[in-house]
């Protein structure tokens, strides 16, 4: 059996579908609150917590809690390293797109 | 996973807010209304007090409308490049409208150069910030042709007269701004998934 090409090994944090669906949605702007994400990638409160913790331990998110009018508001921003982690992600993405389609 | 729908959604939302646009028609639409006889003749006219009146009921549009979005949709902040574009073309916008209305009240052309201006700005501005939708080559097209029509030359005061299509044009384009956003936001939901952290349904 040929050794996998490492080129091809998909970020695995990145690649689960909810977190793959936060950082997208982050990808085209600056920040976005809870509401936001929660509307944008359908997941659940839970769901969305849990995702959202995750990528914040790894480095590949900001997030701010702050209270506004007795309210708690979570803002999240991708950081540096998440931007350029999406951005690979997509590229490697796009790499096995191109191996395995007809022409490739 | 359509990453696409996903990546514009964000993007495209501030730009998308189409009920903010209801109270900008509804000024224009007064506007029209109130400086054009048998109403209103300019400069200041008994129906004044109705303008003020449909200011503060826009003021209070605008509140309403951005409590909603926030309420429904949450807060986003657009980076720091779609901000200048969008100020770059606002600026831009507003240049082009007061090159239109000044053209207005020196010639006395039988067209209309404010709304044309007006709709031809707003044409270029969805096609720059990449949210042009077939709606809005219908209306604001059709706008900038009725504009430019030779049909003003007889009006008593064509830049107040113009602001009746602008307004009602304003509103519908808002309207279909606004069912755009939430039909691209059901779009990002179907997009995205939900499942636990462990990724199991």
């Amino acid at each position: 059996m040929e050794p996998a090409d490492p080129d091809l090994n998909l970020d695995r944090l990145v690649h689960e579908p909810g977190r793959l669906a936060i950082l997208t949605v982050l990808s085209s702007i600056k920040s976005a609150d809870f509401t936001f994400l929660q509307q944008t990638t359908g997941l659940t409160k839970g769901n969305l917590s849990s995702h959202l913790t995750k990528l914040e331990e790894a480095g590949l998110l900001t997030i701010d809690k702050r209270f506004v009018r007795k309210k708690s508001q979570t803002t999240a921003s991708l950081t540096k390293v998440g931007r350029q982690r999406i951005e690979a992600h997509w590229r490697q993405l796009d790499k096995l797109r191109g191996q395995f389609s007809p022409g490739g | 996973m359509e990453t696409k729908a996903l990546a514009s959604v964000g993007g495209n939302y501030y730009t998308l807010r189409g009920l903010f646009a209801l109270p900008t028609g509804l000024i224009f639409l007064a506007a029209g209304v109130f400086n054009t006889p048998p109403i209103g003749a300019e400069p200041v006219s008994p129906s004044a007090p109705w303008f003020v009146i449909a200011l503060a009921v826009a003021g209070v549009g605008y509140y309403a409308f951005n409590r909603y979005y926030v309420a429904t949709f949450g807060r986003v902040e657009p980076s720091r490049g779609t901000l200048v574009r969008i100020t770059i073309y606002t600026v831009l916008c507003a240049a082009a409208v007061c090159v239109g209305i000044t053209l207005d009240m020196q010639q006395d052309w039988p067209i209309s150069l404010y709304g044309a201006a007006f709709a031809g700005a707003l044409l270029a501005y969805y096609r720059l910030l990449d949210v042009f939708r077939p709606y809005h080559l219908g209306l604001l097209g059709g706008l900038v042709v009725l504009c430019l029509l030779p049909i003003w030359g007889g009006a008593h005061d064509k830049v107040s007269l113009v602001m009746i299509p602008m307004g009602l044009v304003t509103i519908a384009v808002g309207l279909l701004d606004h069912r755009d956003l939430l039909s691209s936001m059901r779009q990002a939901r179907r997009a995205g998934v939900d499942e636990d952290v462990n990724g199991t349904r």
